[in-house]
């Protein structure tokens, strides 16, 4: 049987500042799914940038050269990753001077092997 | 007969409930996450502190200059992390400043339960220093339900408090107070209704939760937790942060009469059944609950991580040998 786990690392957060989720260790994993679902009253909102990083140590970050997610409407958005070391996060810019007013998001890792 | 290596590092009763070594995935540890609310997708706002503690994962125990520690029977341990954030040592402990693992089982019989685990600690290796100050606490629980009480039977190592090592063992239990006192009184689930067809309020009440609830004092001590007498003890921290060594832990209690047995740390043996954890009316919808529970908690601006190489709950009586 495959191993499987899905891990969920911010719940309905809400979005201001960047967020940066808890290092989490992923060295059992050849795949993993980075999960970002956006909770919002407005089915648009302006454009949040989400990048994984991945790191040797947990502790300094390293960013996948073509990585990236553009989250602009309510839902589930997906960015799968092979390749990645002992562990991940997801960095999650929010656009510099927008509201994000009532807009939370909740990210989750879907880890495979 | 052949000698099972890993088995022998373990003492169990009679009958072996859980035997989880994490070189095959969580074996069903989840994050301590509170209840949902009845009219929403979402926590009781009073609980939702909660949703921070930080949760486990498998663990290579890596560090940058060590490499992978791997783990004392393989290459995984559970790994349970604080975020790096903590608070004064006489408030409740700030949101994320501990890390939470749980595993949701039931009562098979009422005789006597045991948990083992071997175990190691260390702080995130983001700084210079020994760091070992930076670990205020970490701990092992049952959460018990049998058909008339509810009740938390656990063990804890105070560490360092109020800038100073304390390196003792600490029982849970309750001093005398209120449930005010204690910790939030607002709803925590949905009772059962009642006679007159009202649901029933539903809260914490004194005793319960005790590794983050109960009032705290500056030098580490808590309302929710007993020194066991004469039991300081220096652990294997080691000399750097990078250095990591497998600790063995035992703790024995008696379902039946609701008391501690007995607890083992290392080579030091307690006996501790003149003690009984702080009982309180049973809730509703957990009726015959056992969950082990493990925890740590940070001292500093700074990750603490507890590592579990692999553990065990058993029942019954004592093996004859």
């Amino acid at each position: 049987m495959k191993q499987f786990t899905t891990t969920v690392l911010e719940r309905r957060s809400a979005l201001g500042a960047q967020l940066v989720t808890e290092p989490y260790e992923t060295a059992w994993a050849s795949e993993a799914t980075f999960y970002v679902r956006l909770h919002s009253e407005s089915a648009g909102i302006p454009t949040l940038r989400c990048r994984p990083q991945t790191s040797l140590d947990g502790i300094t970050w390293v960013n996948f050269p073509d990585a990236m997610l553009a989250v602009e409407s309510t839902g589930d958005h997906r960015l799968p990753l092979t390749h990645f070391d002992g562990w991940l996060r997801m960095v999650v810019d929010p656009t510099e001077g927008k509201d994000y007013t009532g807009v939370c998001v909740t990210v989750a890792l879907v880890l495979k092997e | 007969m052949p000698i099972d290596a890993h088995l022998s590092q373990f003492n169990p009763l009679e009958r072996i409930i859980c035997f989880d070594d994490f070189d095959n995935g969580l074996s069903g540890w989840v994050p301590l996450l509170p209840n949902m609310r009845p009219d929403a997708i979402d926590y009781y706002p009073e609980q939702k502190y909660k949703t921070l503690w930080g949760g486990p994962m498998l663990s290579t125990a890596t560090f940058p200059f060590l490499g992978s520690h791997g783990s004392m029977n393989g290459v995984y341990s559970m790994k349970i992390p604080s975020r790096p954030i903590a608070g004064p040592v006489d408030e409740r402990p700030r949101p994320g400043s501990m890390g939470h693992a749980i595993k949701r089982l039931t009562v098979s019989r009422r005789s006597s339960l045991r948990f083992e685990m071997w175990y190691t600690y260390a702080p995130e290796h983001d700084r210079p220093g020994i760091g070992e100050e930076d670990i205020r606490s970490f701990g092992f629980a049952f959460d018990i339900q049998d058909n008339e009480k509810r009740y938390f039977a656990g063990v804890r190592y105070l560490n360092s408090a109020g800038g100073k090592m304390r390196r003792r063992w600490q029982l849970a239990k309750a001093k005398d107070g209120t449930d005010a006192e204690w910790g939030p009184t607002a709803d925590s689930t949905v009772g059962y209704k009642n006679s007159k067809g009202e649901t029933e309020r539903v809260w914490i009440k004194r005793g319960i939760d005790p590794s983050w609830l109960g009032t705290r004092h500056a030098d580490g001590s808590s309302d929710s937790f007993l020194d066991i007498p004469n039991s300081e003890q220096y652990l294997c921290y080691n000399e750097s942060v990078d250095k990591i060594n497998w600790h063995y832990l035992s703790l024995t209690i008696d379902l039946a009469s609701r008391r501690y047995v007995s607890f083992t740390t290392q080579d030091q043996d307690y006996d501790i059944s003149d003690i009984s954890p702080t009982l309180v009316d049973a809730y509703p919808r957990i009726n015959n609950l056992v969950n082990p529970i493990l925890w740590v908690e940070t001292n500093a601006d700074r990750r603490a991580m507890l590592f579990v190489d692999s553990l065990m709950v058993s029942t019954g009586e004592e093996r004859s040998v």
